[in-house]
């Protein structure tokens, strides 16, 4: 593992691309993921007393 | 559990049937696909309708075969296979183009068989952004440039669209 900035910057800016090159099924169940984590995050924002997100996870698969 | 395939299969069904003339998948979800996945809410799918179509009512064959098949509305969401559904008509002739010229990709490569999907892209994205009254948000603004920084926008023809479309 690294802690040269600019080697970590090079890995995130490869991974981002990776990320863009995926298919589009991969890429939905993502998307479905985060929808997921979204929600679980409003849990949080409430209890702090910060404005939710309007999030309802879809109600399907990938 | 519904699967994300069958909201594919019942918009290339809606075509088949007559039901629409064309469709495309826009707003986040054909950012997402595009670039980064990113959470949204509701899948927006922008529509063709024949010229016969209702024009204040354009939607109405839609809706109505929804009815007969006996699928969910919640709102103004159709409800797909777990999935909510906005329904749009093209809205301005570079919609209708933006629609005409979407490009269209397999959605599981490694599933035989696999349904299509069409997504409106990217400078289409951007300039219906930048012309559609009320669709140049900070939101809409940051999509642009996540667009851009992955280099999917061509700029000559987005000058080209917007130039095209100032009249409309």
């Amino acid at each position: 593992m690294t802690t040269k900035p600019a080697q970590v910057f090079a890995a995130k800016t490869r991974w981002h691309e990776e990320q863009r090159r995926l298919p589009p099924r991969e890429k939905i169940r993502i998307l479905i993921e985060l929808q997921q984590r979204e929600a679980e995050s409003n849990g949080i924002r409430a209890s702090l007393g910060r404005p939710v997100v309007a999030m309802r996870p879809w109600d399907t698969q990938a | 559990m519904a699967q994300f395939r069958d909201v594919l299969l019942t918009l290339n069904r809606l075509k088949a049937e007559g039901v629409i003339r064309e469709y495309a998948i826009g707003g986040a979800v054909a950012v997402s696909l595009w670039d980064e996945p990113v959470a949204t809410q509701d899948l927006d799918v922008i529509v063709t309708v024949d010229a016969d179509s209702p024009p204040l009512d354009p939607l109405r064959a839609l809706f109505d075969w929804f009815d007969r098949h006996a699928q969910p509305v919640a709102g103004e969401h159709v409800v797909i296979a777990g999935v909510p559904v906005q329904f749009l008509v093209a809205w301005s002739p570079l919609v209708e183009e933006a629609v005409a010229a979407a490009a269209e990709a397999v959605y599981d490569p490694a599933e035989p068989g696999s349904p299509a999907i069409r997504l409106i892209k990217p400078t289409y994205l951007v300039a219906m952004w930048q012309t559609g009254q009320g669709a140049d948000t900070p939101r809409r603004r940051e999509r642009a440039a996540r667009l851009r920084e992955a280099g999917l926008v061509d700029e000559a023809l987005l000058a080209e669209l917007l130039s095209r479309t100032s009249g409309q």
